[in-house]
């Protein structure tokens, strides 16, 4: 019995944050209210395939920064993270 | 002491050559420069004897090298520098965040990006914007800007949409989708100037809005006396065809959008999405295209007189001095590490050449089996060898279209579409 209600509790705990990319594809995380945002752009670079200093993200207009957790961010479940990559110009 | 020494010993080898007719030419070719020099002092010194005395004592004066030495090129201290370490021993932390203007991180790979033969990113650009804004109060006061995801999502898509004169549809969403971005707080009529960089083909350019309120006009009521002015700077001039009035449009479409969605809120869940002051006071809301005056600008103090080279060192000193001296020294070492490594690869490229037809094969990136069909050298085998036409038939080069247009830097519209992939083969 106290199992399922330590699941409940246990999904509470988390939240669900989606990570948009320029061209619309999605991934989504599971993560707890105090994860670092680094460890959250280091997995998302390594399952794309990319460096993490190329790419940029963005939750609600600002620049996410590797210290920032959700809760700092005040994020709720099925929030978008957007990504962009890197631009470079003359 | 020694250059006076050197300069009494000096006539002791001359009169000894002297005395051989047959050798003096060669021994004169074989006197070093810096002995030459102060035989030639010798000379004026006996010349202009009251002269003489004050620059033999600056001379000894001057005596700086260690006792032993016979040549006044070794006056000259060199400066101690440190031994060259191994490549593998410079540690690599590019991806390391160094130092942060407000919320954008600048991490080890972009001080690379200051170096010579890189672009600019947008994190360079961005942390400029940001370090030039909160540097003055005021200036923070009454500036807004929008992050490099707005210039991202403004821009995307095909670039033929980009290219219309007319607001077309998928441009209508690109600039719902940079609203998206710009976030929920953002909101381009607060401040007094509102600034877009924008990012198109590899190519930064600036949209500075002044008064960006006074574009939204009132129905029933005459548009306002100061007007709300769009400056586009390029650093491209006009060159472009008709950039500038597809920005205008751009931009304009964007203004919109945001007037609309602070209107009517798409969001259920955010009530503090619905902008009151927009909502009831610009309740039926025309934007007047005919607001924007370019003719408000002195562009000549406007033009920014450094070279690029200049720019690079200034943002990178900005960079290395907002960090801390640790940092500062990791930073430094990321650079030394491209250094290195840059030299480290012209060497083995240096090393592993073998031959002439191997080299020939690595320039023209082909294999052995496709060099015989695309050989330069075989007469037969011209089929896929490609040269520049301009090289080929200079006189054809000249007198073609495109180029003529490009000199006159008025491209016609056929031309535009196929830029991109237009090369001159024959």
């Amino acid at each position: 019995m106290a199992a399922p209600a330590e699941a409940e509790a246990e999904a509470q705990e988390f939240i669900k944050i989606k990570v948009v990319s320029q061209d619309s594809n999605e991934v989504i995380f599971r993560v707890k209210p105090g994860t670092s945002m680094a460890k959250l752009k280091n997995s998302y670079a390594s399952r794309t395939g990319a460096a993490v200093g190329t790419l940029r993200f963005l939750f609600d207009g600002t620049r996410l920064k590797d210290e920032d957790t959700p809760k700092s961010l005040e994020m709720e479940d099925d929030d978008v993270i957007e990504v962009y990559q890197e631009q470079l110009g003359g | 002491m020694h250059i006076t020494k050197l300069v009494e010993e000096k006539p002791r080898s001359t009169s000894k050559n002297t005395n051989d007719p047959g050798k003096s030419g060669q021994v004169k070719s074989h006197v070093p420069y810096s002995t030459q020099s102060t035989a030639k002092k010798r000379h004026f010194d006996h010349n202009s004897s009251s002269e003489s005395a004050p620059k033999t004592a600056k001379l000894t004066d001057l005596n700086l090298a260690p006792s032993g030495t016979s040549s006044s090129q070794q006056l000259i201290q060199e400066r101690p520098r440190k031994p060259l370490r191994k490549l593998s021993d410079i540690p690599n932390h590019a991806d390391r965040v160094y130092t942060n203007y407000g919320r954008i991180e600048i991490r080890g790979s972009q001080i690379l990006k200051t170096l010579h033969d890189y672009y600019f990113s947008d994190d360079l650009i961005m942390s400029s914007l940001e370090d030039l804004i909160r540097r003055n109060p005021e200036i923070s006061e009454n500036v807004n800007y929008t992050n490099s995801g707005v210039s991202t999502r403004l821009t995307a898509g095909d670039i033929t949409d980009f290219r219309q004169t007319e607001i077309k549809e998928s441009v209508r969403k690109n600039c719902q989708n940079a609203l998206f971005s710009a976030g929920k707080r953002f909101d381009p009529f607060a401040k007094k100037l509102l600034l877009i960089p924008l990012y198109f083909d590899k190519h930064w350019m600036l949209v500075a809005i002044l008064n960006p309120a006074n574009c939204l006009v009132e129905t029933g009521s005459k548009p306002k006396s100061e007007k709300a002015v769009m400056y586009f700077l390029d650093p491209m001039g006009s060159t472009i065809w008709r950039r500038n009035e597809r920005i205008e449009l751009l931009i304009l479409s964007f203004l919109m959008e945001n007037l609309i969605v602070m209107k009517n809120p798409k969001d259920p869940k955010d009530p503090n999405r619905k902008n009151p002051k927009y909502s009831e006071k610009y309740q039926n809301t025309l934007f007047s295209t005919r607001n924007f005056d370019p003719l408000h600008i002195d562009w000549d103090n406007m033009i920014y007189s450094a070279s690029f080279e200049t720019v690079r060192h200034r943002v990178r000193a900005r960079i290395l001095n907002s960090a801390t001296k640790k940092n500062q020294k990791a930073l430094e070492e990321i650079i030394e590490r491209k250094f290195r490594s840059d030299a480290t690869a012209f060497d083995e490229y240096s090393r592993s050449r073998r031959s002439r037809s191997v080299e020939r094969q690595k320039k023209d990136g082909c294999s052995k089996h496709q060099k015989r069909h695309y050989s330069v050298d075989s007469v037969r085998g011209t089929k896929g060898h490609v040269d520049l036409f301009s090289s080929v038939n200079p006189a054809k080069f000249c007198s073609h279209p495109a180029t003529i247009a490009v000199r006159k830097l008025q491209v016609p519209e056929e031309y535009i579409t196929i830029r991109f992939k237009y090369e001159f083969y024959h």
